[in-house]
């Protein structure tokens, strides 16, 4: 029961920290190395999707949070604004989130997962 | 007769034990409040209202002792101590209010960076001239979150983070502006930050009524009015409302 409940929650995702289609736009912006303010980024996104700059705003607190994103303070406007950039490539992100996936199926199926992956290897090599 | 009452209650090994050890948790409560930089705003007012609870109840202890060495020989000693307890606490409670919001706005001011010379400060500096109010500073926080709030006793200062400065626009940032200076001339941001601190304080709920819960509706209903007359308009600080809530909401149900 433990293993069927355990399979249902990975197909839907929800032990995953994925990214969200949002996520996925606003770290397409930034990425590989490029930094803009809020209202820059909300100004590229707007022309391909219907989007509000709060939600950007949300996005990117989200994104600095999880330590996907930096962020630094700088004038502008007469005030101090964030700027953001990609604290990790897209390269090392997509490396952290199958480190992740991969140590969480370690951690539901044990054995069952090492095995897997060994096979998986050792068929790899074979071809 | 009131040195040799003194004397002899100092010579008590246990009410001078109790003195010294209610000074003790006070330093240490001080000295806590002063090194821990990691803890939260909660957590810095419950030890200081610790600190001035265990500064104040020496004084109420050795007044109850010294004064009422018979009074103990004929009536309830719980009570009595229950008095005294409660004294202590209420004054304590009474100074930690007065005292918290100094050690806020100190911290708040600590974290955040001073404008100066900016628009912000040239359009605060002739709007508190016309309200006949000294030119309060602008701190800027670092934090996403849209805010803003102000503070006046001795200085006044108004607070904005970065992550307003983010999503405003320009009219939106001077409505948000014109609504604190609002506050800062009806100088009630120190009573509310005592009843804030008072309700954080839970046990003392109803004494946070007292210092300024109930008042607090209309104080922003002035503040907006403020805003809204000298815009003559109502739109900017609505939006800014309005995108200062989205954000709040939005942040949250991501967090689900």
């Amino acid at each position: 029961m433990r293993s069927i409940s355990a399979m249902k929650r990975l197909k839907s995702g929800a032990d995953f920290d994925v990214l969200s289609p949002l996520e996925s736009d606003v770290l397409g912006v930034l990425w590989p190395d490029r930094e803009f303010r809020v209202r820059e980024i909300y100004g590229l996104l707007r022309k391909e999707r219907k989007v509000a700059l709060t939600s950007i705003a949300v996005i990117l607190d989200r994104l600095f949070e999880k330590g996907v994103v930096d962020r630094k303070i700088e004038s502008a406007r007469g005030g101090l604004r964030y700027m953001y950039f990609p604290k990790k490539d897209r390269k090392q992100f997509e490396k952290s989130v199958v480190e992740e996936i991969v140590n969480k199926l370690i951690g539901k199926f044990g054995d069952v997962a090492v095995s897997y992956f060994n096979e998986r290897f050792v068929k790899g090599k074979a071809k | 007769m009131c040195t040799e009452c003194t004397i002899a209650f100092f010579l008590s090994p246990v009410k001078a034990g109790i003195v010294v050890f209610s000074l003790a948790i006070a330093i240490a409560a001080l000295v806590m409040l002063r090194k821990l930089k990691a803890a939260t705003t909660k957590q810095k007012l419950s030890l200081l209202y610790v600190h001035v609870f265990a500064f104040v109840f020496p004084f109420f202890f050795y007044a109850f002792f010294r004064g009422c060495q018979s009074y103990f020989r004929t009536c309830s000693q719980a009570n009595a101590i229950a008095t005294m307890l409660g004294l202590t606490a209420f004054i304590s409670m009474i100074i930690a209010a007065a005292v918290a919001p100094l050690v806020f706005v100190k911290r708040q001011a600590g974290r955040g960076t001073a404008l100066k010379g900016s628009y912000w400060n040239r359009f605060v500096a002739k709007h508190a001239e016309a309200l006949s109010i000294r030119q309060p500073r602008i701190f800027v926080l670092n934090t996403a979150s849209p805010v803003a709030f102000s503070f006046s006793f001795l200085s006044s200062r108004i607070f904005l983070s970065a992550g307003l400065f983010d999503i405003l626009s320009k009219r939106e940032i001077e409505a948000i502006l014109l609504h604190e200076l609002a506050h800062i001339k009806s100088s009630a941001s120190v009573m509310r930050l005592s009843g804030h601190v008072a309700r954080l304080l839970s046990p003392f709920a109803r004494l946070a009524n007292f210092l300024g819960g109930n008042s607090v509706a209309d104080e922003e209903d002035a503040a907006d009015s403020f805003a809204v007359e000298t815009q003559g308009s109502a739109r900017h600080l609505e939006l800014a409302k309005k995108k200062i809530i989205g954000f709040s909401r939005e942040k949250l149900e991501l967090r689900r």
